[in-house]
């Protein structure tokens, strides 16, 4: 069953993401076009259309992150709660099989977005010599690290923005269920709910790192143990924060998909 | 009047489980109760009605039954189970609000349908729909109103289901449309399923039903079969406007 | 079948009645296989259940007798018994004398009026070749 939810979902997200990907593709090879005529020709006047582009393409990036995230809220909103719930409901499904799934795919999808600035990013920076600079900084960073841990580094970096996209995801979707335990105004009160899980986040969060900051333990070996070298100490640092970033992230999502799981299950209220 | 009465169907072999049985069910609102003590059992092979005003608990009795609110107390069971994943599988529900999704083809809804439920026949379908006349390729959001709702019965009825749940089904439909509706209804009656109608439209719909179960301001009225209530010299309708006489 | 219920009165009451005014008027005869339930029932546009009361209070009236069928296990077939159909005719044609002679009484007639309206419209009809 949850297969085919998958498979749902995807073809439906599926094919109202395609053009964004379409546009942003087209204005990313556009704008490189213009960049490279620029770059052999050694002239100033392709700057303005090209600079034009690269503004709409950054225009474009932005709106592409953005409303990938927001679709997903309005389209968990819709599916659960909204004017297709009658449907989501009376599929023989379970109501964290419906969770989950939506839930992976609209991380698939933000990812993606993410992915795909970034690969717009170095399309246009190719050749230029800011983005050789990036690079290289990248890879200093990472081989400050011992060898054999680096890959762990990356992995934990991964799933660090994995885990911090689904449980900031999760909270709206709790703040929905919340909302629509109201009678009226369904929507206003899952914006109110989640403001309120916000502010609490906040202040949990911050709690949380102000009693843990001297006790972080490290879990990569350092080259030269604890240096004063710019490279290491930011790569410790780095490491710390997500470690604990991305344990705090676990908990919340785990706690807030709980919560959101016994509210459309046991305390559903569908207009 | 009384509240509380039980309705229990005379064809019903006893050692079968009901299809649909509500025990002392209750839901509020808060302080305020939609419904108040409902015991109903709906043997298989029936066509009940479930007849009142808007607004008396017919449309909150199939949510529970659906599961898409939960009983302040008391328990509604389908099959002898609860409201979920099983009782899901064996009921087949055409709600009064329209949750189809206007951008999807016939077609590809049909596939969602088929996907999902295993009892859905896709012959039965397509079959319906050729009589109908419309192309599976169209568009929902093109439909006209009168197809949409024909189109969203014909999806409900080509489930082999146990318990068919409609909601107000001739509610905003013209009267050809009407006939058709009622006439599908009957087609596909089978001694193993039942159908719960709950409509305000009685003088339409009584020549189809069973039995009739009659509830005001979330209570229970009265329930009987409907040939009973026409021994007696009235026709349902007619019974049920001196009932709710204003 | 042309099928006219009204709703005041038990519908499987109904049933019965217009089955057995077929069967008496030869729209359905003797031997002749019955259609299903199912088929019946959608053609009066009622319940099923309803036509299959009618059909079983046909049946313990021995005007339809169950039937061995090529596809369906159990059809229904009328009766070959002549003498019931008759009977049935009979009862009917009682009732509609009663009624008729009901109403012409009720109209201020006395039995001779009556019969001699009869017999006037007898003749008058039979010139007329129907």
């Amino acid at each position: 069953m949850m297969g085919k939810l998958f498979k749902y979902e995807f073809k439906n997200t599926a094919s109202k993401y395609w053009y964004m990907y379409a546009i942003i593709l087209a204005l990313t090879l556009f704008t490189k076009i213009l960049d490279i005529i620029q770059m052999n020709l050694n002239s100033r006047f392709l700057n303005p259309p090209l600079y034009i582009s690269m503004a709409l393409l950054f225009i474009g990036l932005c709106f592409l992150v953005l409303l990938t995230r927001v679709f997903s809220i309005i389209r968990f909103y819709r599916d659960m709660v909204g004017n297709q719930a009658y449907l989501t409901y009376t599929l023989p499904v379970e109501v964290w099989q419906h969770i989950i799934v939506r839930l992976t795919v609209s991380v698939f999808w933000i990812i993606i977005s993410g992915i795909v600035c970034i690969i717009s990013v170095f399309i246009l920076g190719a050749g230029h010599d800011l983005l050789r600079e990036i690079l290289n900084g990248l890879s200093s960073m990472i081989s400050s690290i011992k060898t054999t841990q680096q890959v762990l580094f990356i992995i934990q970096l991964i799933l660090s923005i994995i885990f911090n996209t689904a449980s900031s995801l999760m909270m709206f979707y709790m703040a929905i269920a919340i909302g629509q335990l109201f009678n009226r105004n369904k929507a206003i009160a899952a914006a109110g709910a989640y403001v309120g899980c916000n502010m609490i986040m906040e202040v949990f969060t911050t709690l949380l790192f102000l009693l843990t900051s001297n006790r972080i333990p490290w879990i990569l070996d350092y080259k030269d143990g604890f240096s004063t070298d710019f490279f290491n100490s930011g790569a410790e640092f780095v490491n710390s924060v997500l470690l604990l970033t991305g344990l705090v992230n676990i908990f919340f999502l785990v706690t807030f998909f709980l919560i959101t799981e016994r509210l459309l299950s046991r305390r559903l209220n569908i207009e | 009047m009384q509240n509380n009465d039980s309705f229990l169907n005379t064809s019903a072999a006893s050692a079968d489980i009901p299809l649909l049985e509500c025990r002392n069910l209750c839901k509020s609102y808060g302080a305020l109760p939609v419904l108040y003590n409902w015991n109903i059992t709906i043997a298989k092979g029936r066509i009940v009605g479930l007849l009142g005003p808007n607004g008396s608990g017919k449309t909150t009795l199939i949510k529970l039954i659906n599961g898409l609110l939960t009983p302040t107390s008391g328990e509604v069971l389908i099959c002898g189970n609860p409201p979920g994943v099983e009782s899901k599988k064996v009921i087949s529900y055409l709600s009064d609000k329209d949750a189809l999704d206007s951008g999807m083809r016939v077609e590809d809804t049909i596939n969602l349908y088929s996907d999902f439920f295993e009892d859905f026949s896709e012959e039965r379908m397509y079959g319906m729909l050729k009589r109908l006349s419309i192309d599976p390729m169209t568009k929902i959001g093109t439909l006209s109103k009168g197809n949409r709702e024909k189109v969203r019965l014909i999806l409900t009825m080509s489930r082999e289901a146990k318990l068919y749940v409609l909601d107000e089904p001739i509610g905003g439909v013209d009267p050809a449309a009407r006939d058709y509706i009622l006439d599908t209804i009957i087609k596909n009656y089978s001694p193993e399923s039942s159908i719960l109608l709950s409509t305000h439209l009685i003088s339409d719909v009584e020549r189809i039903l069973d039995d009739v179960i009659f509830v005001s301001n979330g209570q229970i009225m009265f329930a009987d079969a409907a040939d009973n209530i026409r021994a007696q010299g009235k026709s349902v309708d007619q019974l049920f406007r001196e009932t709710y006489r204003f | 079948m042309t099928w006219n219920i009204d709703y005041d009165r038990p519908i499987w009451i109904q049933l019965v009645e217009q089955l057995q005014v077929a069967l008496i008027s030869g729209e359905l005869n003797p031997g002749d296989a019955v259609p299903s339930v199912r088929d019946l029932a959608a053609d009066a546009q009622v319940n099923i259940n309803t036509m299959q009361r009618a059909l079983a209070e046909l049946e313990s009236r021995g005007l339809l007798v169950p039937k061995d069928n090529r596809w369906r296990a159990s059809g229904r077939a009328v009766t070959e018994d002549r003498s019931l159909i008759d009977e049935i005719k009979l009862n009917y044609a009682r009732s509609i004398l009663e009624d008729f002679t009901q109403k012409m009484r009720s109209l201020g007639l006395d039995d001779g009026e009556i019969v001699s309206k009869v017999a006037e419209y007898l003749s008058k009809t039979r010139s007329k070749g129907e």
